[in-house]
């Protein structure tokens, strides 16, 4: 017991700075800053997944196995099987995929969150990229016919002028609309169509 | 000084500061039934001062927050032990228990202060080396060039949401921005005020913003970006933009993207499957995990990890819990927890296990000791 005071007095400092330390720490909190660093590219690549503990090699040896279909698995979360004569194109600003069908017609793949403006909106700004005027809500949704992105419920629409067709696919996924898009003459979109239903079908977010 | 430090290891104070804390679970408490528990926290628990809004736009303090009911908790106890508390072998217990007590404030500073949650969202087959923010976003300029990284440019929300002038040496470009949404709803452009990029088709309306723990603002910013006293026109970024702008700097071609906050990690985690069981002939979620590779290149680890409800994956510092899922089940949400605190209530509660036997048992031999020499005194 006699030795108690000499504790306190010993222990005191220690103590304050321990407090000193917590308003420092509070106070500290605050303004970011900005940060410049290195982010490495991640070990290994998104892909069909496999399990390195199935009983298979995966040294990377070819072992002439039976290839998947033209699965493509793109940044995205979008997967697709690539109908046969199309080829895939550089995507521009606007989209995420970009296919040249064996016709000559483009498809293209987009897609943001929410109903981007809404359907009515979106046909009469594709109506407006063909030189057509706008229709009334009515006659849009009387234009508007059913489909399918894969599973997916979706709507499509089918616009012409005279030199051009153009027929938009689009449905809601987890928030986001998606939009398939397939541009060209009248011939190309004639010829690419069965392929683009195939294509449509084949459609899944992986 | 001693006067003072009294003054302040008032029991009173103690009384006061338990009251005023259970007045704050309970109003903390009522309060998420009318808002995310997320912002209950924050005005409730990691706050000063809890304030009332008024009609006419005031706000008035009607109960301390808890980091001063918490602050003040930690001074009294100190106080206490530095002016009143008999330093003792028997007392230990005590000394103990409120060691104990003071350690399990103190980690919930820590944690409130230091600990920082993010997600990872996998899809069947992706494979990431980082997570993400719930609702921090940043701004970034990439350097793609790198063989095998890439150098990133981050800019805080704080500094964007500010609306000035960001000039900053160590970027290769100013940011002036001119306009900050802090939720917006995307239409397909009309009216908008960019002229370079993505942007220029897509325009920002600004919608209230949203508040729940599972939703989160689309937040969009026209941005005018200067190069060397150069204008190189107005874009306008967004979190809602899967894709990033590409921009030419001094001949370097970079990425520029509003996204939220990545935290990188050290290894890789690639989704292998996820598995959901149901209640038999429902369709309530019984069960569901996560099959993961995890691959850390420099500890030359990889390996299948199964996460689970009740079994986190721990490495790397962080914990990664099995959240939810999305996407008809081929979309994995991990919630992944980083906290430097973590193991301090738990010493804290052995702390004050062990200051409670030890005080228990101190006075039970006190007791033994008195009834025996009792009995004595009887016999004799």
């Amino acid at each position: 017991m006699n030795n108690s005071p000499r504790i306190v007095t010993h222990a005191r400092p220690f103590v304050l700075l321990a407090m000193v330390g917590c308003l420092c720490i509070l106070s500290g909190c605050g303004d970011e800053d900005i940060e410049i660093y290195d982010a490495p590219r991640p070990a290994i690549a998104s892909s069909p997944a496999h399990d390195p503990n199935d009983g298979h090699d995966h040294s990377g040896h070819d072992h002439a196995q039976p290839q998947a279909p033209a699965q493509t698995k793109a940044p995205g979360e979008f997967a697709y099987l690539l109908p046969e004569g199309w080829k895939q194109a550089e995507p521009g600003r606007m989209v995420l995929h970009s296919l040249a069908t064996s016709s000559g017609a483009t498809v293209n793949i987009s897609a943001f969150p929410g109903d981007v403006g809404g359907v009515v909106m979106n046909v009469n700004r594709w109506r407006g990229q063909l030189g057509l005027d706008a229709n009334s809500p009515d006659q849009i949704q009387a234009a508007l016919t059913e489909d399918k992105l894969g599973s997916i419920a979706a709507k499509r629409v089918d616009l012409s002028n005279d030199t051009q067709r153009m027929i938009v696919s689009f449905g809601m996924v987890d928030g986001k609309t998606w939009f398939v898009k397939l541009t060209g003459t009248a011939q190309q979109i004639d010829t690419a169509l069965p392929a683009y239903d195939q294509f449509l079908k084949s459609v899944n977010w992986k | 000084m001693k006067k003072i430090l009294k003054k302040f290891a008032s029991l009173r104070i103690t009384v006061v500061v338990l009251i005023a804390g259970m007045m704050l679970v309970l109003a903390g408490t009522l309060a998420q039934t009318h808002m995310p528990i997320r912002e209950a926290q924050k005005i409730y628990f990691q706050s000063f001062v809890v304030p009332i809004h008024l009609n006419n736009g005031m706000s008035i303090p009607v109960l301390p927050g808890g980091y001063t009911l918490g602050i003040i908790m930690i001074f009294n106890l100190t106080c206490a032990y530095l002016t009143t508390f008999k330093w003792s072998f028997k007392r230990m217990g005590i000394l103990i228990m409120h060691s104990g007590i003071l350690l399990l404030l103190l980690g919930q500073l820590f944690t409130d202060l230091y600990s920082v949650e993010s997600q990872m969202v996998l899809n069947h087959g992706d494979a990431k080396n980082y997570t993400e923010a719930l609702y921090d976003f940043e701004l970034v300029l990439i350097d793609t060039s790198g063989k095998d990284v890439d150098r990133v440019y981050s800019i805080p929300q704080s500094k964007i949401a500010t609306g000035n002038m960001i000039a900053d040496s160590r970027l290769p470009i100013a940011i002036s921005v001119k306009e900050f949404i802090t939720n917006a709803n995307l239409t397909m452009g009309v009216n908008t005020i960019a002229t370079q990029g993505f942007g220029q088709r897509v325009q920002a309306v600004p919608a209230p913003p949203v508040k729940g723990d599972d939703k989160r603002n689309l937040r969009c910013a026209y941005v005018d970006l200067i190069s060397n006293g150069k204008s190189l026109g107005t874009w306008m970024l967004s979190t809602a933009f899967m894709k990033a702008d590409q921009i030419e700097i001094d001949g370097k071609t970079y990425d520029i993207q509003m996204r939220h906050r990545r935290y990188m990690l050290p290894m890789t985690i690639q989704l292998q499957e996820f598995e959901h069981k149901r209640f038999t002939g429902t369709n309530v979620p019984a069960a569901f995990s996560s099959r993961v590779r995890l691959v850390d290149p420099v500890q030359h680890e990889d390996r299948m990890i199964t996460i689970s409800m009740n079994q986190p994956l721990r490495y790397a510092g962080k914990t990664f819990y099995q959240a939810g899922f999305a996407n008809e089940d081929k979309t994995t949400i991990l919630q992944v927890v980083l906290n430097p605190a973590a193991m301090l209530p738990y010493i804290a509660c052995i702390l004050v296990t062990l200051g409670m036997t030890w005080h228990f048992v101190a006075h039970f031999i006190k007791f033994r000791k008195q009834q025996t020499k009792r009995d004595t005194e009887v016999k004799a």
